[in-house]
């Protein structure tokens, strides 16, 4: 709203105390409240206008007006390795049926969500190996041998998985005969070294949220390498 | 109001009209300019809900159907008959805009025609298959590759010095990639898709999940 003056002064007219008023409010009302795009100006409002940035490094945290960013980056470190393993052997291991997810560490954050609707962005790269059997427990049977990921997130102790986020690395070995559903085609390292990439928008209520990648082993070891999770909160 | 008039009076002086008004037209006649702003004044809370910065959407077809492609044409990936892997976000842009974009997805059963190939530039294509991101613009006017990426049916590369052609096609790839591009105001976002094809004809995939991330960032 652009401002207006409530009175114009006129010469050789008695000033009546309330007309004087009436400007000295509108002016301070206008400088202190009613300020709309239309009353500022072109290029006016600089980078410094808006506040800085809180980066807080213990929790991998940079909040900034827009959005708050949170994860991990190890691609400078592919030496640092993510285990994961069957926790559970023989039948369980080879079975279709029994599911055993395991949250791999290092992955995911925890984010607080102030509004309801609020919607975020999930990146997700990964290396994944899936080294060989022991003799005993190898080729455990047609399309038995293979680790799934998953993106989940637990709230208020319930954990929500997104089938849409399935991706899978096998044991690395040559000599795989036939194949079930998930058939990983070419063997040993075709199918030993995969990359697990995820993306993805949520739109989430107000509340904790912890999020991770987790894994339905089949192998004795696996592991993941140069992974990086993000989590975008989009706030304006 | 980078300066307002100001006047300074004697006592028992009587000022004129022109003196009084001139403060008060000053601000009606001039605007706000950075003179005028505190450092780090703007704190989330002053950022329009409705008029944001960031404008996202989002495509997820999260189910086990396939769609498949033996064409070298690109085709939009239908999962679902009458719902491709689109967004549309029907969106107009209201100054220089940055559009961000970002597409996973799982590719199951891949078949080879013959073979991979010999390795040589001419025949690239027999181990091939690419995705790309396609925006379109302003009521169909154009159309933006706003990003696109090519993967290998076997573990060898497309071009390469390894002549022996094999059939160790892998299945069961994950995808993932990502692109940005501007586009000025007064532009429409129509839709963006998620197209795939193979480099040589009769190779085959199979797309599963799949999934579209569209971020509009203005300014």
């Amino acid at each position: 709203m652009a401002f207006v003056k409530p009175f114009t002064y006129v010469d050789g007219a008695v000033l009546a105390a309330t007309n004087h008023a009436l400007n000295e409010d509108a002016l301070r009302e206008y400088v202190n409240q009613e300020v709309i795009a239309a009353d500022v100006s072109a290029d006016t409002i600089v980078g410094e206008s808006i506040a800085t940035p809180r980066i807080i490094t213990t929790v991998q945290t940079s909040d900034f007006i827009s959005k708050t960013l949170q994860g991990v980056s190890k691609i400078r470190l592919p030496q640092e390795y993510s285990w994961f393993t069957a926790t559970t052997k023989s039948d369980n291991q080879t079975s279709n049926n029994i599911k055993d997810f395991q949250s791999l560490n290092n992955t995911g954050a925890e984010v607080i969500i102030y509004k309801d609707n609020t919607k975020v962005m999930i990146t997700f790269y990964a290396k994944a190996v899936g080294q060989l059997n022991s003799t005993v427990t190898r080729g455990p049977g047609n399309g038995k041998w293979d680790n799934k990921f998953l993106l989940q997130y637990e709230k208020d102790g319930i954990i929500t998985q997104f089938s849409g986020s399935r991706s899978y690395v096998w044991e690395n070995f040559k000599g795989l005969n036939g194949s079930g559903i998930i058939d990983p085609g070419a063997e040993e390292n075709a199918c030993g070294h995969r990359s697990v990439m995820m993306t993805r928008m949520l739109t989430l209520s107000a509340g904790r949220y912890k999020f991770s990648v987790a894994v339905n082993s089949k192998v004795e070891k696996g592991q993941i390498n140069c992974q990086t999770f993000t989590i975008e909160t989009f706030h304006v | 109001m980078g300066r307002i008039a100001n006047q300074y009076f004697e006592g028992g002086q009587a000022p004129t009209a022109t003196q009084l008004n001139a403060v008060y037209n000053s601000v009606a006649s001039d605007s706000i300019k950075d003179v005028n702003l505190d450092t780090e004044w703007a704190q989330r809370i002053h950022f329009s809900d409705s008029n944001s910065i960031t404008s996202l959407f989002t495509f997820d077809y999260d189910g086990t159907s396939d769609w498949n492609t033996t064409n070298t044409a690109f085709a939009t990936i239908e999962n679902v008959a009458g719902t491709p892997s689109k967004v549309l976000p029907n969106y107009t842009t209201h100054g220089n805009v940055v559009v961000r974009v970002q597409a996973s997805g799982l590719v199951a059963v891949t078949a080879l025609n013959t073979n991979d190939g010999n390795g040589t530039l001419a025949q690239i294509n027999n181990n091939t298959y690419a995705f790309r991101l396609l925006m379109t613009i302003n009521g169909g006017g154009s159309t933006v590759d706003i990003a696109n990426c090519t993967y290998s049916f076997t573990p060898k590369g497309g071009f390469t010095t390894t002549t022996s052609p094999t059939q160790l096609n892998m299945n069961f790839v994950t995808i993932a990639f990502s692109g940005l591009c501007t586009l000025p105001a007064a532009s429409v976002i129509d839709s963006i898709e998620l197209q795939a094809c193979v480099g040589l004809t009769n190779n085959s995939i199979n797309i599963r999940h799949n999934h579209i991330q569209a971020i509009v960032v203005e300014n």
